[in-house]
């Protein structure tokens, strides 16, 4: 989202900026147009009287015949009681003009005949003056047309961390939503700072991360490449700011020691050497820029409007007291406006007072801790600036050096490379003893933090953030609403009270922010009906905020918050740890979520073990001995349990008759094929122990198969083994033949007509073929998962390469030619993964009984 | 445009809008005309008039008083302040002015019924302690109005509180601290203390503020001229006649310098001069009397009776009580002269001349006349050869000369004359010592006295005799 400045007022501030601008080059102009000058230098501090306390060396004064110590009474045919008005005299005259002076010198009265000389204002101070504001100019037009094109974003600052040593002087000022006032100077425009689409931001923000490279939103128009190239430098060079600030202190210094080295007095602009003033001038212009970006950076109205109070009551106090208690007192002479520039500076505390009571900008309690901290500081700072005078006066044994104001300023900054440090130091240590309680408060509240995301269960993390939040910041209530399962509403599920519908522009606004919503302040009528509904239970619950729980731009819930118990209004501090909260409460949902996962995970491959020992113990335990013929099976499921089954039924009786040879092979896997495998299995037995004639079994079995579950389907082999005959009596449905190897050849056993799968169709009838063994005869009955095991290619094994595997151990005892098959398949399918269930059983017909092969 | 954007916009129209008009209102209101007439070109008169008299070109406000008054019959205060300047020369006329405005009165605001108040209380019922009170209100409730403490300050000056008439001019300064007139004010009350140094200090300020006026070069010029400072007088009293060489002032304290130089022919000049420039009797009585002295001085006694003879055909004919001032003021210089010149028994005569007092004066004022007597009589007594009796009556005479607060000189040093004929007859009585003392007051003031010192050089002269004769 763009916020770019409306149409209206990029034209009223290129406006007033080209008003500005005009305004400042006829003030550069007037500056250096000449200007009347009589070379005195009053007294500025003489009350009722102007005494001359120098006179400037070859100057109309000194022409005159004015002396150091004389009075001017009267100039221009005036009389004079100030300074200032000796200088708007003196305003009304022109340069070369002849002026008489009233003068008072001792008990004499004289009038005196000065010739003023042109004198210019401008001077190389005001160059620098002027070069200064080109630069800060520059600066605010590339913070005005980097704006137009970007989002305005918020300081990356995180309020999440809000112990009292941690935050810094600025930090005093606070939002209400996270976002804090961008309190320092290098982010300067928006465009220096992070830029961040809205989601990366709020994780950004929530986590206490920040970007330190620029993320354009998606869509936004790209900025020209020179003002990425100047956002890189500037996001990259804190330093600049840094000499920006050393600059006017670099110039004083300059100033002070050419001043010393002229001795030239006349530097002096009402009473205070010039310097002073481009000093308080500077930093002046430069808080106030640090306020105006701070007011254009913050992105909620809310921080926004405190901070245009503060500017426009910093401005409202300041711009006349620059105007008429410096500006014209200094270069006109004339103060008498004075008190309209210092009458007005008591805006500034009122201001600040005001907005401290009225938006609660301040943290009394802060406040009070900073001044503290500071005031020990500047004691310690007195003292060990008293020990180095003390120690340099002892070792030096000359006071020349510490009488200079170089020396003060040498002071000065070693004690700006050390403040800070030694800032942070204090702070702790006035934090621990000052600010027990908030300490206190600060470390429950991390530890509740810690256990918040720490608990893996739901609902304990759930109970832990609501309960212990309340009780933390004295809450009358606080609920966690979390979205139903079956439609995403967001509700309590404690209660059943009216749920927030998915897509209402309520659940909407809490998605798209990350910041609480004070529910007065919403517009119902800006609402759709399924919000204000809700909005109105809420409400009535005496739910005063509502606070997004989200992450990753995914709202996991909602904190809803009860007035305080103590009906105080909720601080911006408050506000700050409701949002760290639900910043919190949103990793341990998440975290309890996953857990969650893995536990259904871990239970359900329990239950699919089981259902695997149930379905393997469905399996013969044990190979029967059946005369004439040798058995060997083997089933392996694709997965943990799966839909083929293998058995041998004693139709008549015992092992010893007949025994029907089962193998089947359930559509599907796990747990659906293998419960219909056990249905499947347990109807055909049932049948076959009723008639085990093989078409019967199937056309019983069928029915039933499609009775219980339709379109699933069971492929079947039933083959009725005759030990007396030594045949084999089978149907086939859905199946591959088996295959048989006799005298080293490997042909199918041949397949009836009939071969639909059971349970495909309801009412089908199926034909039953007779195959007679020999002795020697090795068969193979398979599921396809043999056949058409896949390789990672995609490619089947086949019905030649099982073909060629068995022929090739045929000569095998059964497990191992089993094992060698599998091993063949294995090979051919490495790397992939069983793609389905696979069954196979073979059988070795030991029998002596000679039998003409032929199907009946 | 929103609704609340809509009401916060025309609310702060409003607000603007009330107070551009408050301050428009506040200004109109400042700047608004404190009298009421009907002329744009009467208020005009009225002011130059004004600041006429602040220039002390007393004829020429009389003259945009008048101008202002044919404009507009009714302008009240144009004819309270014709009154104003009148009452110095003709007071009947003032008088009558004054009555008139109260008579019809018309709309008159605040101001002008207190100030109309304050002329009927000076002029009409001569209630001078009412007249204060009225000033001391006009101040209260006038505070910004510059003349409220010019006014009250001669009040208090009346009154004798010389130090709250000072605080009176202070504040008046603190309030504006351009208004000349006030630093000429205190000037001459320092001179009327004798400091010459403070009085010269706010007389070069008034200088300073009104260059372009002939009155701060003649004030510092009186100042000089009675100090002894001739070359400095002569030139600021010159500065002052090519300013306005009808500023009559200045020739007379010409003459003043011409006396200190002990030039009396010149001076007599200057103060016939002077005299023939001076717009109400009381001046041209005044410079008269000088001229008279002067010629005296220079030894021309027939002469200065001329000058008398010649002032007395053209009496004032204001009042009586004017008429019988003027008399009585010639008769006494006559008798003053007569004296002087040796004849002692004409002079007498002439005494006997002077006119009765009138029974409507005030005791004040007859007091004041009786005690103008002790000059003629003293000159008497010298002239019968009674020394004794001229020094006693000329001691009476300078022990009652009371030190003025305004502090302005007389044009002829009557008092430093005195003096030096005190110590003439002092010398001539053969006590020296007695007559240094009496000229030291003079000498003080004025180091360069010439009458003075050349009694000084006699005492000189004479002490150098006898310290001769004894060491013959």
């Amino acid at each position: 989202m763009t916020h770019a400045p409306p149409a209206a007022r990029r034209r009223a501030i290129v406006l007033f900026g080209a008003l500005g601008a005009l305004i400042a080059l006829m003030s550069v102009a007037d500056m250096f147009l000449p200007k009347a000058w009589d070379g005195v230098v009053p007294d500025p501090y003489a009350e009722g009287a102007i005494h001359v306390r120098a006179v400037v060396p070859g100057g109309p004064a000194a022409a005159a015949g004015i002396r150091s110590g004389d009075t001017l009474l009267g100039i221009g045919r005036r009389m004079l009681n100030s300074p200032a008005e000796a200088a708007s005299e003196l305003g009304r005259h022109a340069a070369k003009e002849t002026v008489p002076y009233l003068v008072k010198r001792g008990e004499q009265v004289l009038e005196l005949q000065l010739v003023l000389s042109p004198y210019r204002l401008g001077s190389a101070a005001y160059v620098y003056y002027a070069l200064l504001g080109a630069l800060f100019f520059g600066l605010g037009l590339f913070v005005y047309s980097g704006a137009r094109g970007m989002p305005r974003r918020r300081s990356s600052s995180s309020s999440a961390s809000s112990s009292c040593s941690s935050s810094s002087a600025g930090s005093a000022l606070r939002a209400t939503t996270g976002s804090t006032i961008s309190s320092r100077w290098p982010a300067l425009s928006p465009s220096f700072s992070s830029a961040r689409s809205s989601s990366t931001s709020s994780s950004s923000s929530r986590t206490g991360r920040s970007s330190a490279s620029p993320t354009r939103v998606p869509g936004e128009e790209a900025p020209a490449a020179p003002l990425v190239l100047i956002q890189r430098f500037l996001n990259g060079s804190p330093a600049l700011f840094v000499l920006l600030y050393t600059l006017p202190p670099a110039f004083y210094a300059l100033q002070m020691a050419a001043l010393r080295r002229t001795g030239d007095r006349s530097g002096l602009v009402y009473g205070a050497p010039r310097a002073n003033w481009i000093l308080l001038a500077d930093y002046l212009v430069l808080g106030l820029l640090a306020l105006a970006h701070s007011w254009w950076t913050a992105r909620e109205k809310t921080t926004r409007r405190p901070i245009l109070v503060l500017l426009l009551g910093t401005l409202g106090g300041i711009v006349p007291f620059v105007l008429f208690a410096v500006y014209f007192p200094s270069l006109f002479r004339d103060e008498r406006y004075l008190a309209w520039g210092v009458v007005p500076m008591a805006l500034v505390p009122l201001t600040f007072a005001f907005a401290i009571v009225r938006f609660r900008l301040f943290d009394v309690q802060l406040i009070v801790g900073k001044s503290i901290v500071y005031a020990i500081l500047t004691a310690i700072v007195t003292g060990l600036y008293a020990l180095a005078v003390v120690a340099g006066n002892a070792i030096v044994s000359s006071r020349t050096l510490f009488s200079s104001p170089l020396f003060a300023f040498a002071f000065g900054l070693a004690v700006v490379l050390l403040f800070d440090p030694l800032r942070r130091r204090m702070q702790a240590i006035v934090d621990r003893v000052f600010f027990r309680d908030r300490a206190d408060f600060q470390a429950a509240f991390l530890d509740m933090s810690r256990q918040v995301v720490a608990q893996l269960d739901r609902g304990k993390m759930q109970q832990l953030l609501t309960e212990r939040t309340a009780d933390l910041l004295r809450l009358t209530r606080l609920d966690l609403l979390t979205p139903r399962p079956e439609d995403g509403a967001l509700s309590d599920p404690r209660r059943g009270e009216e749920a927030l519908p998915v897509g209402a522009a309520l659940g909407r606004m809490l998605a798209d922010r990350d910041a609480p919503i004070v529910l007065r302040d919403l517009d119902p009528a800006s609402l759709d009906p399924a919000s204000r509904s809700f909005l109105k239970t809420q409400l009535g619950r005496g739910v005063r905020l509502l606070v997004p729980v989200a992450t990753r731009g995914r709202l996991l819930g909602v904190l809803a918050a009860g007035a305080k118990k103590s009906e105080e209004e909720f601080h911006r501090e408050d506000l700050d740890h409701l949002a760290t909260i639900a910043n919190q409460g949103a990793l341990g949902l998440e975290v309890a979520a996953l857990h969650e996962q893995l536990t259904r995970r871990a239970e359900v491959e329990r239950d699919l073990e089981i259902a695997r020992d149930i379905q393997m113990s469905l399996f013969p335990r044990e190979l029967p001995k059946i005369a004439g013929i040798e058995l060997y099976g083997v089933s392996i499921p694709a997965k943990v349990v799966g839909g083929d089954f293998y058995d041998f039924l004693p139709v008549d009786g015992g092992f010893d008759g007949r025994v029907a040879l089962v193998v089947g092979d359930v559509s599907g896997k796990s747990i659906p094929a293998s419960l219909l495998m056990v249905a499947a299995k347990e109807i055909v037995y049932a049948r076959a122990m009723q008639d085990p004639e093989p078409s019967t079994v199937f056309r019983e079995s069928n029915r039933r198969i499609y009775e219980i579950k339709r379109r699933m389907f069971v492929s079947l082999g039933y083959f009725l083994y005759d030990p007396v005959e030594l045949t084999l009596h089978y149907s086939v449905g859905g199946q591959p033949s088996p295959l048989v190897v006799r005298g080293g050849e490997v042909t199918e056993i041949p397949h009836p007509v009939s071969r639909l799968p059971l349970g495909a169709l309801k009412d089908t009838t199926y034909d039953a073929m007779t195959f007679w063994l020999r002795r020697g005869d090795l068969l193979l009955f398979y599921t396809d998962g043999l056949n058409e095991a896949m390789s990672v290619e995609s490619a089947f094994f086949g019905d030649e390469r099982l073909k060629a595997s068995l022929v090739r151990h045929s000569a095998a005892p059964l497990p191992e030619m089993a094992e060698e098959i599998l091993e063949d398949i294995r090979q051919f399918t490495f790397g992939a993964e069983q793609s389905d269930d696979a069954t196979f059983v073979l059988m070795r017909v030991t029998g002596a009984k000679p039998a003409a092969t032929g199907v009946v | 445009m929103t609704k609340p954007r809509l009401k916060k916009t025309v609310l702060t129209a409003v607000a603007l809008v009330a107070l551009g008009a408050g301050t428009a209102a506040a200004v109109l209101a400042r700047s608004g005309r404190d009298v009421t007439t009907t002329s744009a070109e009467a208020y005009e008169l009225y002011q130059k008039g004004l600041e006429d008299e602040r220039r002390m070109y007393h004829k020429d406000a009389l003259a945009a008083y008048a101008k202002a008054l044919e404009l507009d019959p009714h302008f009240s205060m144009a004819t309270l302040r014709l009154a104003g300047n009148l009452a110095g020369r003709d007071r009947e006329r003032a008088r009558s002015l004054v009555q008139c405005v109260s008579r019809n009165p018309g709309n008159l605001n605040e101001r002008e019924k207190l100030f109309l108040a304050v002329f009927e209380a000076e002029l009409i019922a001569k209630d001078q302690k009412k007249s204060g009170e009225l000033i001391r209100e006009y101040v209260r409730r006038f505070p910004d109005d510059p003349e409220g403490y010019f006014r009250l300050a001669g009040v208090l000056m009346r009154e004798g509180k010389t130090e709250e008439m000072l605080a009176t001019y202070e504040r008046l300064l603190s309030l504006d601290p351009n208004q000349a007139t006030a630093y000429n004010s205190l000037g001459y009350h320092y001179i009327g203390r004798r400091d010459f140094v403070k009085g010269e200090d706010y007389l070069k300020r008034y200088r300073f503020l009104a260059p372009d006026q002939a009155n701060p070069y003649d004030s510092l010029g009186e100042l000089y001229a009675n100090t002894g400072r001739y070359a400095e007088a002569e030139e600021h009293l010159t500065r002052a006649l090519q300013i306005r060489p009808d500023f009559f002032p200045a020739v007379g304290h010409l003459g003043t310098v011409e006396i200190g130089r002990g030039n009396p022919e010149a001076a007599a000049g200057y103060f016939r001069r002077a005299a023939e420039m001076s717009e109400s009797w009381k001046e041209k009585l005044a410079f008269v009397g000088a001229a008279a002295s002067a010629l005296l001085d220079a030894g021309r006694p027939d002469d200065a009776l001329a000058v008398l003879d010649e002032a007395a055909a053209a009496p004032p004919t204001s009042s009586p009580k004017d008429g019988f001032y003027f008399r009585y003021h010639l008769i006494r210089s006559r008798a003053v002269v007569l004296a002087l010149a040796g004849r002692s028994a004409e002079a007498e005569t002439e005494l006997e001349l002077l006119p009765a007092v009138p029974a409507d004066l005030e005791a004040k004022e007859k007091e004041g006349l009786q005690k103008s007597l002790l000059g003629p009589r003293a000159a008497i007594a010298g002239a019968r050869g009674d020394l004794e009796g001229a020094v006693r009556t000329l001691r009476e005479l300078l022990v009652e000369d009371k030190e003025s607060d305004v502090g302005s000189f007389p044009y002829y040093p009557g008092t430093f004359r005195a003096r030096v004929r005190l110590a003439d007859a002092l010398v001539a009585l053969g006590r020296p010592d007695e007559a240094r003392e009496e000229l030291r007051p003079v000498l003080a003031i004025n180091p360069r006295f010439a009458p003075a010192l050349a009694v000084v050089a006699r005492i000189e002269g004479r002490a150098a005799d006898a310290e001769g004769s004894a060491g013959r």
